[in-house]
This record gives C-alpha cells, sequence and structure tokens, in this order.
C-alpha cells in the first residue's frame, strides 16, 4: 500500500514536470488583449544582396580524365529587392579544355526578402557541367579553378524621420515638435547602405548630406553601365558609382554628385531643397534610394588525374 | 560492467572506421614522373671478381662479368647501347650470354643493342635486364707478378623529359580592368625531378603587355642531375663507339615542345631561344614565349592551365672495375 502510494505521488510529480516543460514553450494564449497588435517585420535589414555558395561537394576535389564535371552554384536573394535580369557566369578555367554546358553563363531571377520570405532563404540553383573533362596530352594533373560570378541590378531604399525647421536658431519663445538633428541609419536589406545623414535646415532651404558605403563586400557597377559580360567588359569607370534620388513630402531634393563615386568604398552626396517648406517645424520622412548594379563571387577547384595506365 | 564493454567496443570500431579513405580515391595518386634517375648500371657481385689469375701463354682461365641495368626513369629506352670495353692486351672478351648483334667498337670492345620499359602504373620499378659476357685473361708476361686491368661498361641511349605544372596566365597584369582573378602569375619552382636525369627546377614566369594583348614568357632552367653525361641525341652511337665527340656533340638538349592551352611550338604559336639548350656547368636555360597578338587581354580572363615542356637528348653512363691479374706463375 504504501508502495503503491509512493508510486502514484512519483508519476504525479512527472506529469507536472512535462506540463510545466509544455506550458512554458507557449507564447501568448486565444484571448490575450495584445493579440490585436500588428506584427510587422521590417525586411529592410541586413547588408547583404545576393548570396553565392557551392553546394557541398560541388566542385568535387578531385576526379579522372572522361569524368562528368558538375559546378553547382545555390544562390539566394537576401535583401530586400527582386533582381530581375542579372547574369551569372563561371570562368577562371582553360576554355581549350574545359566547355561548360549549356554554356558558361545563365541569366538569374531571385526574389528578395518578404512576407513569404522573411529570411531570404529562398534558393535557387544553377549547374555549369562539363559532360566529360579532358586533359591536354602528356599532362599527369590539372587543377582548373572556377571562379562564379554574379552581377545584378539592386536597389537601397532608406527611410528615417526627419525634422523640418524652418527657423532653427529663431529668438521667438515658441515650442517645436522637433529638433533638427543628424540622423544614423542601420543597414536596409542591401550590399549599399546609406549610413548616416546630416541635416542643415534654414528658412528657405534644407539640406542633407547623405554618407553611403557598400558594405556587402562585392563591387559596386554604375547604374548605368551594361551587366551583361561584366566579368570581361568591365572599365574602371563602370565600378564605384552609386545613384541617389532623395525626396521628403513628395518634395525631390536636388542631390550633388546624382551619381555619387565611392573611395574605399565610402562616399557623399549633398541633396538640397530650395524654397518655402513650411511656416513651422515638422517632422517627415526622408526618403533615399540609391541605385546601382553589384558583382559578387565564389572560388572553387577541382584537380583532373590521368587515369592511371591510360 | 557488459554495457561499459560493449560502449567501448564501438567507439573503437568507429575508431577504426574514420582511418578509412574511398577506395580508389585520387588523392592516393603517386605520379611516375619523379627521381632524376633513368639507366642505372652495375656490376653484380662478385662479376667480375676483384683478382683473378692470369694464365700462361695459349692457356684458357675465362671469367665472368654481370652487368645489370634497369630503366628507373619515366620513358622507355629503345635502340640503346651498351658498350664492354676491356684492356686490349690483357683480356679478351670470348662471348655474350645470349644471342645478341654484337658491333667490334675499336680493338677490345663489344657493343650490343637493349631496350628497356621505364617506370609505370603497372611496374613502378622500371624493366631491369642482366647481361653475362665470358672473358679470358691474357698473359701478364713472366716478367710481371701483377697487372691491373680495367672492365668499363657504358650505355649509351635516347631519353626524354616532360614536365607539366599548373601555370598562371594573366591577361590584365597592371590591373586595369576590375575583373577577379583566380590565380597570380607567379614562378614555378619544380623539385623533385620529373623521372628523366635531365630535370626542369625553375620557370619563371612572365606576361609581357602588348595593344590589347599579352605575351606569356617562360624562362625555363633545366640541370642535368643524373650524373651521367648529357649528348646530342644523335650522337649516342657515335657516343658508344670509337668515334669521336667534338664540343657541339656534349651538352645538348633538344626543345621538343611548350605547351599551353591551345597555342604550342609545334603549332608555330610559341617561340624558343634558344631552341637547343647548351647546358654550362651542368645547367641551362631557354626563353619561350607567345608570338604576339595571339593571345587578346580583353576578351580572356585570367586563367590557369597546364604548361607542358617535353626535352629530348642523349644520355651516356659509365662504370668501371678494377681487377688485379696475378700472375701464376709468380706463386
Amino acid at each position: 500500500m504504501k508502495h503503491c502510494k509512493r508510486g502514484v505521488n512519483l508519476f504525479l510529480m512527472l506529469v507536472v514536470i512535462i506540463s510545466l516543460f509544455f506550458l512554458s514553450s507557449c507564447s501568448g494564449g486565444f484571448g490575450n488583449p495584445k493579440s490585436g497588435e500588428a506584427r510587422t517585420i521590417d525586411y529592410h535589414t541586413g547588408s547583404q544582396g545576393l548570396v553565392l555558395r557551392f553546394l557541398p561537394g560541388s566542385p568535387p576535389p578531385s576526379l579522372y580524365k572522361g569524368d562528368y564535371l558538375s559546378v553547382v552554384v545555390e544562390y539566394s536573394n537576401k535583401g530586400a529587392y527582386k533582381i530581375q535580369g542579372g547574369q551569372l557566369y563561371i570562368s577562371g578555367y582553360d576554355p581549350a579544355y574545359t566547355f561548360f554546358s549549356p554554356s558558361y553563363y545563365t541569366s538569374l531571377t531571385a526574389e528578395g526578402k518578404s512576407e513569404f520570405n522573411p529570411l531570404g532563404d529562398l534558393s535557387n540553383t544553377h549547374e555549369f557541367y562539363v559532360n566529360a573533362v579532358s586533359l591536354p596530352p602528356g599532362v599527369d594533373v590539372y587543377s582548373p579553378k572556377f571562379l562564379v560570378t554574379a552581377c545584378y541590378k539592386y536597389k537601397t531604399e532608406a527611410y528615417k524621420d526627419v525634422c523640418i525647421d524652418p527657423d532653427p536658431w529663431g529668438i521667438a519663445p515658441k515650442e517645436k515638435i522637433c529638433t533638427v538633428h543628424d540622423v544614423a541609419f542601420g543597414t536596409q536589406g542591401a550590399p549599399v547602405a546609406v549610413t548616416s545623414v546630416e541635416e542643415v535646415s534654414s528658412k528657405d532651404r534644407v539640406q542633407f548630406k547623405v554618407h553611403v558605403s557598400n558594405v556587402g563586400g562585392g563591387t559596386v557597377i554604375d547604374n548605368v553601365a551594361p551587366i551583361t559580360q561584366c566579368n570581361t567588359r568591365l572599365k574602371r569607370s563602370d565600378i564605384d558609382k552609386v545613384s541617389i534620388i532623395a525626396k521628403f513630402s513628395n518634395n525631390f531634393l536636388t542631390c550633388e554628385p546624382a551619381t555619387i563615386p565611392l573611395i574605399n568604398g565610402n562616399g557623399i552626396s549633398v541633396c538640397t531643397y530650395s524654397g518655402r517648406i513650411a511656416d513651422e517645424a515638422f517632422l517627415t520622412v526622408l526618403n533615399i534610394e540609391l541605385y546601382y548594379g553589384y558583382r559578387t563571387s565564389i572560388q572553387g577547384s577541382t584537380s583532373i588525374y590521368d587515369i592511371p595506365g591510360g | 560492467m557488459k554495457n561499459t564493454k560493449i560502449i567501448i567496443t564501438i567507439l573503437f570500431a568507429a575508431l577504426l572506421l574514420a582511418s578509412c579513405t574511398p577506395w580508389g580515391s585520387p588523392n592516393k595518386y603517386v605520379s611516375i614522373f619523379t627521381g632524376t634517375k633513368a639507366l642505372t648500371l652495375g656490376f653484380l657481385k662478385g662479376l667480375p671478381p676483384d683478382e683473378i689469375y692470369a694464365p700462361e701463354a695459349n692457356e684458357v682461365m675465362p671469367f665472368q662479368v654481370g652487368v645489370e641495368i634497369q630503366n628507373q626513369g619515366s620513358k622507355d629506352i629503345e635502340g640503346g647501347y651498351l658498350v664492354l670495353a676491356v684492356e686490349q692486351n690483357f683480356m679478351k672478351i670470348m662471348g655474350w650470354g645470349s644471342q645478341y648483334d654484337i658491333t667490334p667498337i675499336g680493338a677490345s670492345g663489344e657493343r650490343i643493342a637493349f631496350s628497356l620499359d621505364g617506370k609505370s602504373d603497372i611496374n613502378p620499378y622500371g624493366q631491369k635486364e642482366l647481361y653475362t659476357v665470358d672473358i679470358t685473361p691474357l698473359s701478364i708476361g713472366d716478367q710481371r707478378v701483377q697487372h691491373t686491368a680495367n672492365l668499363v661498361v657504358t650505355a649509351c641511349y635516347d631519353y626524354i623529359t616532360e614536365m607539366s605544372r599548373d601555370v598562371c596566365i594573366d591577361t590584365d597584369i597592371y590591373n586595369v580592368n576590375p575583373t577577379e582573378k583566380t590565380c597570380q602569375a607567379n614562378d614555378i619552382s619544380v623539385s623533385g625531378g620529373q623521372g628523366a636525369p635531365v630535370e626542369v627546377t625553375l620557370v619563371e614566369v612572365k606576361m609581357l603587355p602588348g595593344q590589347g594583348y599579352v605575351i606569356p614568357q617562360f624562362i625555363i632552367h633545366v640541370k642535368n642531375s643524373g650524373g651521367g653525361q648529357v649528348l646530342e641525341s644523335s650522337k649516342i652511337s657515335d657516343a658508344c663507339s670509337s668515334l669521336p665527340l667534338t664540343y657541339d656533340d656534349i651538352n645538348v638538349i633538344d626543345v621538343d615542345e611548350v605547351r599551353f592551352s591551345r597555342f604550342s611550338t609545334r603549332g608555330g604559336q610559341i617561340e624558343c631561344t634558344p631552341d637547343k639548350i647548351k647546358l654550362k656547368n651542368e645547367e641551362g636555360k631557354t626563353r619561350c614565349q607567345l608570338r604576339p597578338g595571339a593571345l587578346s587581354s580583353s576578351d580572356i580572363i585570367t586563367y590557369t592551365t597546364p604548361l607542358y615542356v617535353k626535352l629530348s637528348y642523349g644520355y651516356s653512363h659509365t662504370i668501371s672495375k678494377q681487377v688485379l691479374m696475378k700472375n701464376i706463375l709468380a706463386d
């Protein structure tokens, strides 16, 4: 009887502990007054655009002459802007001995982050393949390197509340709804980011000094330069340039330069609006858009051996 | 206790399995194109003996000479020559162990032809052959107590050195274009030989700029590391004969072929100067470069490709042994 009672107590204790585990994993409850609030997810975060990676085992570390060579690249758009009409290339090998099928390049499209793809994990793959790898006569082993390059057009959208004050140094004692101050930005879900804005506001003019930076680790390409054959035909004058458009309250600012040159990955543009804006200070959203092309790449290699006895 | 033993056994088995590598993995590739030996020669132990007795006149007291040759290089030898020379007044060659085409060389030598396969995937040591020759000593006269006679064996053959290494063809040496590169055009240091007595030791790689094109240039350094004598390849018969050799016949290596990508010396796109390397102090070099305009720098980006070099030459080795001839009458 005593043993039976002890067994039941142990069982009850176990049930309580397991229940506690389950209960602690719950978040909120049915009819929770806070469940009526809308959950918003900002996709404009992060410093990546298109991310490339080789699938594990691709390319293989080694293979024999005559073997099938497969180079499979997985790409996913970790930024907030949809990529369309991008190009994916493979290069770095000797075209006299290696012939990729169906071609050494392909077009690419990649959805950016969205409510259906909040982390940008939606990925695609492309396979560059060689039906039978060859070796030149008399060569025992050849280790070609493969460079897979992606080039695509991209856009950065940055928004921040700013204070427009037509009389920032006024001595009249009046309460202002906001004060003019510099603004720091986080990342915007793109490889080129607006990092900060310095504001100067006056009666008939407001000026924003916009700082931009290449934070994605790749190469920025001028928006007007073609991205086709970007692995061979790019010129020095085509890279490290970003086009900017800025506005607030549907007032477009004049940005100088409109195409920002980047030096060591950083650049500045001064965007100005001239004209009477308002009589009182007010809060509004500064909307900055950056347009550019971007190039990112990954490298891999394999070793091709002659067949023993062949 | 029993469970502990089972766990330990499973762990041990897991460790053993983790050390296994896949069957036929190409990572275990071992090249036969290594080393600086080609043909090796050696007398068999005791053949010839260190001491023999010189007979009286008209007496015959033969002894044997055993020579073992082995092709430890990576190329087959065909049409090589083996010469045995004895001191004319003190020894006489009676005959070879098997039926060979024998060519008399000078007054006291004989030559045969031989062929030997080199190292391969199915024979990693190279083919070996043994030759035996019967020799009879001649009388050294009544006045002498003893005489030291020389036996000399010389082998002469054609050989080939083949080398291939990946080289970077940089089509944008000054980084004018913002294209990414997969390699750097660095010199190639080669060590360990290529399975031949003449080895390529260094390839200096230079990319010379042109108008819209690049000129790859390779300075190929070679060295005779086999311990023998390099010959003009057409002179191996003369080298194993009584005919004299001139200065131009020795230390000469033909640059048979230099090739990378779709360009080669045989195709006329690559030119080597000189195309016959003259060795000095066992070393020499040649400069090979692509014809200007053949490789565009605007359409082709930097890539890695094998550079193939083939050298051909003659080679000779000599071994000798001294045999002490004791006067049988002196004892």
